[in-house]
This record gives structure tokens, C-alpha cells and sequence, in this order.
């Protein structure tokens, strides 16, 4: 690893743009319904005129940040700015209601930076160690891989069938264009533009932002903010040492469940706050206002934008929603995820985990100067900041291959995805099928052009029975346990989750 | 209405993977090696996939008990909404390209800011001012981002150039 590259973070060229990066996730975070999925996807293009380590560690910065700047909304208004901190307005809110919007929102910010760094050190230290194993991996290996990271998306939905629908249909428009051993074309209805299959990024920037501004043409009534006073953000040295266990087990857990495919900062989250509980000696405090609370929810949020770069920086899997949009940072600046990005570009990597680290201190440090004008970032107006994100979708989709059909992409995948959104299948298990499924394809195909055709290939060698055993148990035990409890209710409501 | 969105929804998926199986039957069957799967294996196993899937979906909607909505039906005017932005985005996409960002982007801005309730004509013209102005800097000049010129100045007065 080429440890100069640990400074690039603080060259004039990168510094300012983390600062940008961490500082925008953050408001975006904070504005209900705007994601850190869709200010990655929306700022994925603009990355194209930096350098890898810039762009990236831009990108990372927008993630840090919009992961920490959902607890804002959720603590004020009761509302989570990001999926990920649902489970913040448990304790956050009725702690703001007691008048202690400063130290949840404080504790929130130091939470989030100590879940952060705990899984920077996971990823720096897991990373290039997976890789080193991940270069034993075959065809058989990446298949069962791939088919794991599926099976768990699918499983992950709300409702399991559809989300197995929805993740084949992904898997399915993954399949338009060359195909990937034969070079033959496929879907592509004599449109030579879909020989390269459909434009991956506006796809993305489709499914997440175009998606999201429709949702919220739905609703536009603003969300009266009161005018809260944020003082006193620094916890107590008691406040610290109540919470220090639980920030230690929570951070774990979330980088933990950022490193297994296909799960999220939500599940995170909400995982780490039962155990808290579960595991706390005044349980009865959690949900009115306890501090503990929120330093459950955001360490563990934090933690999972750490542990999800393990898979897909060794792997090429993404870990969450996120990577998964992080991923197509990476194939702009021409890098293909996997073990040999360590090998060949171990410069960018030292500079991504460096960046990494710092997008995390950025985060604390802009968090506790933000969290004093939390009211007044939530009073920024809605319909206003709706056209500007259809704008900025525009350009993105745009300027990748300054191609219009790229844009008729973007529209589509918006529709696909708001449709998707409104009744319950999930765009992230499209997305992910979208990624996976050419992984998936390639690899099946090899695997067995490699052993004649012969499927005894999957289960012969360990690593691939390990996964391909992990996908059935993934599949099988969510579909057991909602048959047993639909059997108990006496409905036929078999695959719902 | 989770109850009929899920019907038409199965029944959607289930005339696309119709549709997808006629489109996968057009494949050659044959791959690069005499082993390889071949160029439709895949897409055959995922349209199966998608019919099967849906035919359940539909068979379970249709057999389970009315159950309370999960999502209320979105009002007349939420519709409306979400249709003429679609509507908007397409134009905006077809002028994007001939008329040049800036012209384009001026008028959409005004055609969107309109949609979402927004009647304050100084708020209209110093958000597209202020918008362009910033979008030229920072993405034009500081991010180098092409931006689309458009031929419609070049279409109009052709002489000129």
C-alpha cells in the first residue's frame, strides 16, 4: 500500500471537495425524503473531471454525512431524514421535547463519528486482507457470492416475493447488450446505443432522485419548523460513560451488518437499538428520551458506511443502496472493484481510506457547527430545491456521454422507480439485482464451461458451498417463519415477510 | 387499494415476462464454447422467474383476506402532479439538446416552479437567475460539466453563423 497517498486527502485539490461533500450530505440527510443514495447518485457525474481520490472521497463524504444529518429531522421534527435514523426519533425526539435538542443532537454527532471511525479501522484493517483471500476466488466462488448478495436482498424487502420479482426484472434489464462471453446482442432492438446495455448511472440517478421528486410532488406541504435553541452539544463525562458500552457494541453491529451484502443502515439501526435495550439495566428508559438511545441508533448507522465499502472495495458487491450507487463512482474513473484494485491501484485505495477517516472528523467537526442552525436548514424550501435536484439529474445524466438517450434512461428508471416506491417493491433490490446480475451471469457461465457443464461445481469447492448454503438458508428461513406465523393467523399470506 | 395495486401489478409482470419470453425466443441458442450455457439461458431462467413470481403474487392477493390499505389513494391533484411532471421532464428532455441548456433550463424551471404551487414571479426569475449563475460557475467553469449549447440560435438564423 503506498502510504504517501495517506496525505491526499489534504491536498488543496481533495480537502475542499470532502468539505463540500460532507457538508452537502449533511443538508441533504437532514431534508426528509433527500437520501444520501440520491446525493451520491446525483453527484456520481460531477466526479468525472476530478481525480479518483477527489471524486471518491467526495462521494464518501456525501454518504458520511447524509447517513449523520437524517438524526437532525428525526430529533427536531420527529421525522428521519433518512431511513437510517427511523429509529433515532425514538429518543431523539422526546428528548428535544424535554428541551435537550442540544445534547441529542450532540450525542447524535459524536455517535455518528465514533461509529464511523470504528468501522474505517474494520475497513482498513478487513480490506486488504478479504482481498488478499478474494484473489483465491474462482467463477464457482464470485457465483455463489453474487447469488448470496441476492437471495439477502430479496429476503430484506418488505415482502420477500417481491422483492424476488422485482430483483429478477433488475436482473433481467441487466441482461440488455453484449453479451458478456459470446459478445452477441442482446435486447437491443437495433438501438445501437443499448449494445453497452442500458446506461448504468442515469439508470441509478433514475431510480433514486427522479423517483424521490415525484414522491414528493405527492405531498408538498412544508413541515412547519419551530424555533428550537441548540445549545450545550458536548455530552457529559457521566453521558459518556453511560454510553460508551453501547456505543462500542453498536458500532460493531453496524459494521458488521454494513459488511454482509445487500442490508442497510436502517436494519443496522434498528438491531443495534433492541440490543441496547435488551441489554441495558434501565430498559424501561428507552423511547421516553434516553441518551442512550441515540447513541445506539447513530453509532450504528455510522458504522455501516465503513463496513459496506469491505464487500464492495474486495469484492465488487455492494454492501447497501449506497455502495451500490458508489459503484458507478468507481467504473467512471475507469476502476473495477474487486481484489485487483488493491493490486493495481493500491495508491487510490490508501487515499480512499484515508479520505475516509477524514470524511468522518469533517463530519463531527460540521456537525457540531451545523446542528446550531439545524431549524433554519429544515426552513429551506421544498418546491424550490425539487427543481434544482431534477436540474442536477439532468446535467448528471447528461454529461457522462453527452448523450440524450441517456436522459430518456434517467426519465424511465424514474418512473420504474416511483412506481416501484409506491407499491412496495423496492428500487435498492432493483438496484442491487441490476449490479449483481452480470456478476451473477458471467460467473455461472465460466464456472461451468470450466468443469463441463457440470453443477457438482458449486458445492465441491468450499468457499461456493459455504454461500450457495447461506443463500438457501437466507431464502428458506424467512419463508418457514412467515408460513409458520400466516399458519398461526390462518391466512394464506405464505411469502410475506 | 394495496389489494388492487397488487393485482395490476402482478398482472403487469406477467404480461412483461409474456413479452420478454417472445423477445428471449429471437436469441441464438448456442454460446462461445460447446459447455457455455448459451446467450438465452439466463434470460429464459429469469422469465420463467418473473411469470412464476407474479403468478403467485396474483394468487396470493386474490386468496388472502381484505386487509386494512397500507397505502391511502393518492388524490386527484397528487396525480395530476405527478403526470404533468413526467410530462414536463420529457419536454424538457426533447429541448435540452436544441435549445441549449440555458434556454431549456430557464423554461423549465418556470413550467416546474409552476407545478408545485410556486406564483411569486420575482421568487420565479431570481431562482432561475441565481440558479443558472451558479450552475455556469460551478459546473460550467469550475467542474468543466458540458453542458449542451443547442442548434436553436444556429436553426433560426442560420446566416449568422
Amino acid at each position: 500500500m503506498d502510504f504517501s497517498m495517506i496525505l491526499a486527502p489534504f491536498s488543496p485539490a481533495v480537502f475542499p471537495v470532502i468539505v463540500l461533500g460532507v457538508f452537502g450530505g449533511i443538508i441533504l440527510g437532514a431534508l426528509p425524503g433527500l437520501t444520501a443514495t440520491m446525493g451520491v447518485a446525483l453527484l456520481v457525474p460531477m466526479t468525472f473531471g476530478m481525480t479518483p481520490v477527489a471524486g471518491l472521497s467526495m462521494l464518501m463524504g456525501i454518504y458520511v454525512g447524509g447517513i449523520y444529518g437524517g438524526s437532525i429531522s428525526a430529533i427536531l421534527l420527529k421525522t428521519p431524514g433518512t431511513p437510517a435514523s427511523a429509529a433515532t426519533c425514538l429518543d431523539g425526539h422526546p428528548m428535544a421535547q424535554k428541551g435537550m435538542a442540544g445534547k441529542a443532537l450532540g450525542m447524535a454527532t459524536w455517535a455518528s463519528c465514533f461509529g464511523g471511525l470504528v468501522s474505517a479501522v474494520v475497513l482498513i484493517t478487513l480490506a486488504p486482507r478479504l482481498a488478499k483471500l478474494a484473489l483465491l476466488f474462482g467463477p464457482a466462488e464470485y457465483f455463489a457470492l453474487a447469488l448470496f448478495g441476492l437471495t439477502i436482498i430479496a429476503t430484506l424487502s418488505a415482502d420477500i416475493l417481491k422483492g424476488l420479482l422485482i430483483g429478477c426484472v433488475g436482473m433481467l434489464l441487466s441482461t440488455v447488450g453484449a453479451d458478456p462471453i459470446s459478445g452477441f446482442n442482446r435486447f437491443t432492438f437495433g438501438i445501437s446505443n443499448l449494445a453497452g446495455g442500458l446506461a448504468f448511472i442515469p439508470a441509478l440517478i433514475g431510480l433514486f432522485a427522479i423517483a424521490e421528486v415525484l414522491t414528493q410532488l405527492e405531498n408538498l406541504h412544508e413541515e412547519k419548523v419551530q424555533a428550537t435553541q441548540v445549545t450545550n452539544t458536548f455530552p457529559s463525562w457521566a453521558e459518556w460513560k453511560l454510553c460508551f458500552r453501547t456505543l462500542c457494541k453498536s458500532s460493531i453491529i453496524g459494521t458488521i451488518i454494513g459488511i454482509i451484502p445487500g442490508t442497510g443502515t436502517n436494519i443496522a439501526a434498528w438491531l443495534s437499538y433492541n440490543e441496547a435495550k435488551r441489554s441495558s439495566k434501565t430498559p424501561e428508559k428507552f423511547g421516553t428520551g434516553h441518551i442512550e438511545g441515540v447513541a445506539a441508533t447513530e453509532s450504528s448507522n455510522n458504522a455501516v458506511c465503513g463496513g459496506a465499502l469491505v464487500p464492495l472495495l474486495t469484492l465488487g458487491i455492494p454492501g447497501d443502496s449506497v455502495t451500490a450507487v458508489f459503484l458507478g463512482g468507481l467504473i467512471i474513473h475507469g476502476l473495477a472493484p474487486g481484489p485487483r484494485l488493491f493490486i493495481e491501484h493500491p495508491d487510490i485505495i490508501a487515499g480512499l481510506f484515508s479520505g475516509f477517516v477524514v470524511a468522518n472528523f469533517l463530519m463531527l467537526i460540521l456537525g457540531l457547527i451545523v446542528v446550531k442552525f439545524a431549524a433554519n436548514i429544515l426552513r429551506i424550501p421544498k418546491k424550490q430545491l425539487l427543481v434544482a435536484i431534477v436540474i442536477f439529474c439532468f446535467i448528471g445524466s447528461y454529461s457522462i456521454n453527452q448523450n440524450s438517450m441517456d436522459i430518456i434512461t434517467m426519465i424511465a428508471f424514474g418512473l420504474i422507480g416511483y412506481l416501484c416506491e409506491r407499491n412496495g417493491f423496492s428500487q435498492s433490490a432493483m438496484c442491487i439485482a441490476m449490479i449483481l446480475g452480470p456478476i451473477t451471469e458471467l460467473n455461472c457461465r465460466l464456472a461451468l464451461i470450466d468443469s463441463n457443464l457440470s453443477p457438482l461445481i458449486f458445492v465441491q469447492r468450499p468457499i461456493s458451498a459455504i454461500f450457495i448454503l447461506l443463500a438457501v438458508l437466507s431464502l428458506a428461513v424467512p419463508l418457514i417463519r412467515s408460513i409458520r406465523n400466516s399458519m398461526r393467523r390462518d391466512t394464506p399470506r405464505y411469502f410475506a415477510s | 387499494m394495496q389489494r388492487s395495486a397488487d393485482i395490476i401489478a402482478s398482472l403487469l409482470f406477467f404480461v412483461f415476462s409474456v413479452c420478454a419470453w417472445m423477445a428471449v425466443k429471437a436469441l441464438p441458442t448456442k454460446g462461445a464454447a460447446a459447455e457455455d450455457l448459451g446467450v438465452d439461458f439466463f434470460p429464459y431462467l429469469l422469465v420463467i422467474a418473473i411469470a412464476v413470481f407474479s403468478v403467485v403474487l396474483l394468487a396470493r392477493t386474490l386468496l388472502s383476506k381484505a386487509v386494512a390499505t397500507k397505502s391511502p389513494a393518492m388524490p386527484r391533484q397528487a396525480i395530476v402532479r405527478v403526470c404533468l411532471c413526467i410530462g414536463i421532464c420529457s419536454a424538457y428532455a426533447a429541448l435540452y439538446e436544441w435549445w441549449g441548456f440555458y434556454i431549456s433550463t430557464a423554461l423549465f424551471s418556470l413550467a416546474f416552479l409552476a407545478l408545485v404551487g410556486e406564483r411569486r414571479l420575482w421568487v420565479m426569475i431570481s431562482f432561475i437567475v441565481g440558479m443558472e449563475a451558479f450552475l455556469y460557475v460551478g459546473f460550467y467553469k469550475i467542474l468543466e460539466v458540458s453542458l449542451p449549447e443547442g442548434t436553436l440560435l444556429y436553426d433560426l438564423f442560420p446566416t449568422l453563423f
